[in-house]
């Protein structure tokens, strides 16, 4: 076995917004390879958990750390934490007027290609990455011409992030309850685009409320995530149990 | 105007000419008359103050400070060539006016296709007083806008363009106006027509850049343009002058009968600048889109004044201005639409939209609607916001540093007013200006900030 620091290494991570505390000694490790399913109640803190990873502003770690390859990111802005290889899938994608979705794209890929020392990608090279990813995630150009997200369906917006990701290729991707608001249709493509990401050398922290997701983008773990933190831990199938029994037993747990 | 100014009167007098000064045209009685009736008015009401109702959140205390002197003619200044980079760039016929005087070294009138006549208002009011007496002091009221009363008193040079019936100009003509800093503090006031006779099209482009220099300079420009029935006039000026200048410049707009007057002005340079645009839609199913975009930074100040009179009935008009101001900076837009008691039917729309950056900038507002006729369509409207933080934070969680970041979102701030800009050229000309604005301000701004 290699000795290599865990891709993802939460610990006994501690944060609040607005001086409420809502992640209370949350610890969590997922390597390189693995894919990571955080199910929980509404409110319970799961978006809150993404942006303090993304390294969003006003969400303020009161205690505990979040490792990236063993290096701690607090310090880190989200620019920086993105191009390090953090990604986060919005649960509600922004809308912003005004910025052409090629224009933004290039922009974020070129972010990524100056840390690493390389030159902005040739027009020619983004255009057949980006006409191949949109055909596996069945996103017509009409909606590439408009602004970020504007305009975009609830699924549409979902699919764009999806995009996003792939063409960006992040060591760690979180989605935030990346199945709601999908049809059937939809969630399998969105589904089949994070299964042809899945590499030994990428791990994900799927979030979702619903176990339907992860039929589609099958979990090595669940974890079970209420009143700040993880209170239980097992295999895919602790989400059919949840999806059984529901979250009363937990919520009550944590009360 | 009625209010008068007893605090400063009569400052800036000595921008006026002197008694007994050869200028052109003084032995004809109009030209002499207007001189005395501009210089007259000036001295009589002074510089407008805060106390003036369109003047109000326009202090031009610091500039009535310095003791402007009359700039001397450009070929004694030395000029060669353009200040490279700050005026518009794309294809076009190239005037160059220097301290409102005509240049022909940096010009380029050899390509001028017939029907289009370009000539400096000195030399008409010698050869052809007649043709230009129609079109001075028509439309800019030297009674109602101060500086024009001021200007008409040093009436001298500028440049006259005339396009004849039925005239389709290809490319742009575009005026270069380079107001050249000198050792003292001087002032030149340009006096423009622009005349598109019935069916003529055209567009026409300004550049309103400068010499950078520790000394200050005032600008003060009137343009009268009429534009006669069926003719279309596309109107896009760039104002980018140097750090210490002062502009003041009016425009002034007749349209008849189905004409098209479409401008569009972006304000990025100067210390204080201040444009009054006003459109009279003189003949049924007249229009006029008015779009305007400008950003200021540091303490600059940035006023547009607008006034659009709807005469007739059948009417259209549109008018979106955007402004960024950033760190102490400050705009003011103030649009007035006047819709008279026979104008039915008019369509008036207007909205103004300011984006803060820094809590240190603001902008003031005063949308003003004067409806005499009763079947009309009109409407207003103003915002004032800051960048979005959560559009900046998702930006960022892609990987784009701060700066590119904010860069992405005032350019998609404006993106709607800019597209508006007809003639792909002409639009990626005044993005190029936007982004190399944006740029100084990135290369000049608090790293902390974002
Ligand atoms: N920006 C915010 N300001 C104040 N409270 C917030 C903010 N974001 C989330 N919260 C609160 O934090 C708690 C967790 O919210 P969230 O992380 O969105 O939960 P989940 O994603 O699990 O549904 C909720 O009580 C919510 O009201
Ligand atoms: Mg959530």
């Amino acid at each position: 076995m290699k000795n290599m620091a865990p891709l993802i290494e939460i610990k006994d991570l501690h944060a609040s917004v607005d001086g409420k505390e809502i992640i209370k000694g949350l610890s969590l490790t997922i390597n390189a390879g693995e894919v990571h399913a955080l199910m929980g109640p509404n409110g319970a803190g799961k978006s809150t958990l993404s942006a303090v990873v993304a390294g969003r502003e006003g969400y303020e770690v009161t205690g505990g750390q979040v490792l990236l390859n063993g290096k701690d990111i607090a310090d880190m802005e989200a620019d920086e934490r993105a191009v390090a290889g953090i990604f986060l899938a919005f649960q509600y994608p922004v809308e912003i007027p005004g910025v052409g979705t090629t224009t933004f794209l290039k922009a974020a890929i070129n972010a990524r290609r100056r840390a690493r020392g390389e030159g902005e990608i040739e027009p020619m090279e983004f255009l057949k990455l980006l006409r191949a990813k949109q055909k596996e995630l069945d996103i017509p150009d009409e909606m590439i011409k408009r602004p970020v997200n504007m305009g975009y369906s609830g699924g549409e917006k979902k699919r764009a992030e999806t995009l996003q990701m792939s063409m960006l290729e992040p060591a760690f991707c979180i989605l935030d309850e990346t199945d709601s608001g999908l049809d059937i249709d939809a969630l399998k493509v969105v589904s089949d685009g994070v299964n042809a990401m899945r590499s030994p050398d990428r791990g994900f922290l799927v979030i979702t409320h619903y176990q339907r997701l992860l039929n589609y983008i099958v979990p090595d773990y669940v974890h079970v995530f209420a009143g700040g933190r993880i209170v239980k831990s097992g295999g895919k199938e602790l989400a059919l149990e949840l999806e059984e029994k529901g979250y009363a037993e937990f919520t009550e747990q944590a009360a | 105007m009625a209010e008068t100014n007893a605090i400063t009167p009569a400052a800036l007098s000595d921008t006026l000419p002197g008694a007994g000064s050869a200028l052109p045209g003084g032995q004809i009685a109009w030209v002499r008359h207007a001189r005395e009736e501009g210089a007259k008015l000036w001295q009589a009401h002074g510089a407008p103050t805060v106390k003036v109702e369109q003047w109000k959140y326009t202090n031009l205390r610091e500039m009535l400070k310095v003791p402007f002197r009359p700039a001397r003619p450009a070929h004694e200044i030395g000029l060669e060539t353009i200040p490279a980079g700050d005026a518009l760039t794309l294809d076009a016929h190239v005037l160059v006016f220097v301290n409102g005087h005509f240049s022909a070294e940096m010009s380029d009138l050899d390509t001028l296709p017939k029907g289009v006549a370009v000539s400096t208002l000195a030399t008409l009011l010698e050869t052809e007083p007649h043709a230009v007496e129609p079109f001075i002091g028509r439309l800019a009221d030297a009674a109602d806008l101060p500086f024009a009363a001021l200007n008409q008193g040093a009436l001298e040079d500028g440049f006259v363009v005339r396009v004849k019936t039925g005239t389709a100009l290809e490319k742009p003509l575009h005026i270069v106006q380079v107001s050249a800093a000198e050792d003292e503090p001087t002032a030149h006031q340009p006096r423009n027509v622009v005349v598109l006779e019935n069916g003529a099209v055209a567009t026409v482009l300004e550049s309103w850049i400068g010499t950078t220099s520790d000394t200050p300079s005032l600008r003060n420009a009137v343009t009268e343009i009429h534009v006669a029935q069926d003719a279309v006039l596309t109107h896009q000026i760039l104002q980018n002058l140097p750090e210490r200048a002062y502009n003041v410049a009016a425009t002034a707009v007749k349209v008849e009968a189905k004409g098209v007057y479409d401008s569009f002005v972006l304000q990025v340079g100067g210390k204080l600048s201040r444009h009054d645009l006003r459109v009279e839609l003189a003949g049924r199913h007249a229009e006029c889109r008015l779009n305007g975009a400008y950003g200021a930074s540091g303490t600059q100040h940035m006023d547009t004044t607008s006034f659009i009179d709807h005469a007739v009935p059948e009417c259209t008009s549109n008018e979106i201005y955007k402004g960024v101001l950033a760190g102490k900076a400050k705009g003011v837009f103030q649009g007035k639409i006047l819709v008279r008691r026979e104008a039915q039917q008019t369509d008036g729309n207007q909205l103004h939209k300011a984006l803060l950056l820094e809590r240190g900038a603001e902008v003031d507002t005063k949308p003003e609607l004067e409806i005499y006729a009763d079947d009309v369509t009109c409407s207003h409207g103003a915002t004032t916001g800051e960048l979005d933080p959560v559009a900046l934070f998702y930006l960022r969680s892609r990987g784009i540093d701060p700066e590119t970041a904010r860069m992405l979102l005032i350019e998609g701030f404006l993106d709607d007013v800019v597209e508006r800009i007809p003639g792909e050229a002409n639009r990626e000309a005044f993005k190029e200006v936007i982004h190399r604005w944006q740029r100084r301000q990135v290369d000049t701004i608090d790293p902390a900030l974002g």
